[in-house]
């Protein structure tokens, strides 16, 4: 099998050989939507929902005005894989490959040492899923979606869709048509879930799209931190990762959603992701993007209650060959809400960054306080960095910022750092963990740790 | 308006009162410096009548050459119905070329206005500056206001960046102007012309 060794420090690039019991054929078509939906056993009006989306997926043209999606062949990609007969609770169940791969990747040890709850993603299917039992017992639901629509049917059909309609985009359109796997979290009034729920999706096979969906609600008064993270092997062709998140936060409900994206370098990442925040509910994304040849992705929340607060930390890492275009959208829709966007990027060995970003503010909505702050550096003379955010404002009770800038790391700082006996790489390094301080410190410790290694890896080699 | 060239170490300034909407161009050659303001007549005249049913829209872009320099204000005031649109790209072509650019909009009744500013810096316009601002105030429940700061940086060792706001006028002015015997109505003309002033006393007077 061709293998090229494009990243030479991503340590989540082995690849295990390929088992599964069932895969659809390659490429795309009315039929095989069909049989995802057949083989999963679904109810009428799931079916229905996916072909209607299958349609508008094929109406839609491809979006022109982002980063460049020539790569993508949809005919030479496979949609649907399941790799193990059942999902199960126990590690041990699993089939060796597969849980040699999440040893690899540490989950079960984190598991125990610090979540909740954990849900595991291999390819189309969620092979493990298991959550501490007091949370069960005050009725919390952490499943797979397909469970969720087994176990909560009336749940599901009541939000699914609701807050990303297939028609939003073309890949929304996409994943609603051929999705499989993601989360299911419902969280009962006032509940609080005080450790972090984790998922982790995993793409093992070649040419491989995943499609998981994931759907949070978060009853009146609860709380719950949600945590996903991905990576992939390293092949030489292009792996497709198009997921929709929908989160609805009702009255008084906090949620917040963490991602830590460190797909491998030949994956398309085109996500979208979108709340609703109810009266006086909080939605915090906090967006982390480091891997993936090209990430397309803005979270976004829409204010619709009285009081309702959206926080959004974007965080995006773009070296050789990689574009990410991240960023964040914030509608208030309601009167006297607030929301605060913060986007740190970082360009270095030819990457390019960008920030695109909407701020919408209805008429009805008065009281309304926002701010947007953007900040990039980049790193060398290769590299790129581009700003695109939106305001537009039908309102004049609102007081509205936003503040951007673009530099590179200041030769003073540089100097003043050396002098004091640091090496030029760990002096960029140093200045590079100042700037992206502000998000790194809201993620839960273990994370943290993470992030900065991460980007010690990235910058290995480069001097300012 | 027609297009411009400032020739090397030519300094330039460009009153544009935003009679005829259209497109233009200005070029910088190495060392040369243009100051372009725009300033649609009813700031200078405010009116009744003036800018009512009115749609002004220019679309300006500044090409800097090594070291050229340019600073581009603006100054609206949109009433009634009146719809104001200004796109602008400054486009830095060279080294150590610089930019300012400070757009100031004030919107009544049911006017609307857009600002779309983009800031490029190509990859040989290392050691260039360039900063945009754009301030709003909106004064109506019904003026609507748009603005689009954009930034596309190709060179690392540069500074680029933009500050947008959009808000109403301080209760906290008001009442003390107020506190101090002014008219609601006056002391509301008063900030708003303190607020424009900032771009006008920056018009050379000859």
């Amino acid at each position: 099998m061709s293998f090229i060794q494009i990243q030479p420090d991503y340590q989540y690039g082995f690849k295990d050989t390929e088992a599964h019991i069932f895969k659809t054929p390659k490429g795309l078509s009315r039929a095989i939507v069909e049989m995802i939906s057949r083989y999963k056993n679904e109810p009428q009006w799931m079916l229905e929902y996916r072909l209607h989306a299958y349609d508008v997926f094929c109406k839609k043209k491809m979006p022109h005005w982002g980063a460049d999606l020539s790569g993508i062949n949809f005919d030479e990609m496979y949609y649907y894989l399941k790799p193990t007969e059942r999902s199960t609770q126990e590690w041990s169940d699993l089939p060796k490959d597969i849980k040699k791969t999440f040893d690899r990747l540490g989950i079960p040890q984190m598991e125990q040492d610090f979540l909740a709850g954990v849900g595991a993603q291999y390819d189309s299917e969620v092979v493990y899923h298991n959550m501490r039992k007091e949370l069960v017992d005050l009725g919390v639901v952490f499943s797979d979606v397909e469970t969720a629509m087994r176990e909560h049917p009336d749940l599901v059909k009541q939000y699914f869709g609701t807050v990303i309609p297939s028609g939003d985009n073309k890949f929304a359109a996409l994943n609603s048509a051929v999705w499989s796997g993601g989360s299911f979290v419902y969280v009962p009034p006032g509940v609080q879930v005080n450790t972090p729920l984790q998922a982790y999706f995993r793409i093992n096979a070649q040419n491989m799209g995943q499609f998981e969906r994931t759907l949070i609600i978060a009853d009146e008064g609860s709380f719950v931190h949600y945590v996903e993270g991905c990576t992939a092997p390293i092949y030489q062709s292009a792996s497709l990762h198009s997921a929709v998140v929908e989160i609805i936060v009702l009255r008084g409900a906090r949620v917040r959603y963490t991602t830590v994206q460190n797909w491998s370098k030949n994956v398309y990442n085109l996500v979208t992701k979108r709340a609703v925040a109810y009266e006086d509910a909080t939605m915090e994304w906090v967006d982390g993007n480091f891997g993936s040849r090209v990430t397309m992705k803005y979270p976004s929340v829409y204010l619709m209650g009285k009081g309702a607060r959206a926080d959004i930390l974007s965080l995006a890492m773009a070296g050789e060959g990689q574009h990410q275009d991240a960023g964040g959208k914030v509608v208030h829709v309601a009167p006297l809400t607030t929301s605060h966007i913060v986007s740190k990027s970082i360009s270095h060995h030819g990457g390019r960054t960008s920030y695109r970003g909407l701020l919408k503010i209805h008429p009805e909505a008065y009281g309304v306080k926002s701010n947007v702050q953007c900040d990039a550096l980049i790193l060398d003379e290769a590299s790129r960095s581009d700003t695109y955010p939106v305001m537009e404002i039908d309102n004049d009770d609102v007081s509205i910022g936003h503040e951007a800038t673009v530099s590179k790391i200041g030769t003073e700082q540089l100097f003043y750092l050396q002098s004091r006996g640091l090496s030029p790489q760990e002096a960029s390094l140093m200045m590079v963990n100042g700037f992206i301080e502000p998000i790194v410190k809201e993620l839960p410790l273990e994370y943290a740790v993470e992030m900065n290694r991460l980007i010690e890896l990235e910058m290995e080699g480069s001097v300012g | 308006m027609n297009n411009i060239c400032v020739n090397p170490n030519d300094e330039l300034v460009v009153v544009d009162d935003g009679g005829v909407s259209g497109e233009a161009v200005i070029t910088v050659e190495p060392f040369g410096v243009v100051r372009y303001f725009f300033v649609p007549t009813s700031v200078i005249v405010p009116s009744p009548t003036l800018g009512e049913g009115t749609m002004t829209r220019r679309t300006l872009r500044v090409e800097l050459h090594a070291d050229a320099r340019a600073e581009i204000c603006g100054a609206v005031l949109a009433e009634h119905d009146s719809h104001y649109q200004f796109n602008l790209t400054v486009h830095h072509l060279g080294p150590r070329s610089q930019s300012k650019t400070l757009f100031k909009g004030v919107g009544k009744d049911a006017s609307k206005q857009v600002f779309n500013g983009m800031i490029k810096i190509d990859k040989p316009a290392q050691q260039s500056n360039a900063f945009l601002e754009n301030r709003v105030l909106l004064l109506s429940k019904h003026a609507k206001s748009e603005s689009k700061p954009e930034l596309e940086i190709e060179a690392n060792d540069v500074k680029a960046s933009h500050a947008a706001t959009t808000g109403r006028i301080d209760d906290r002015q008001l009442f003390y102007l107020q506190s101090r015997g002014i008219e609601k109505a006056l002391a509301q003309e008063m900030i708003i012309k303190g607020f424009l002033f900032e771009v006008m006393k920056l018009i050379p007077q000859s």
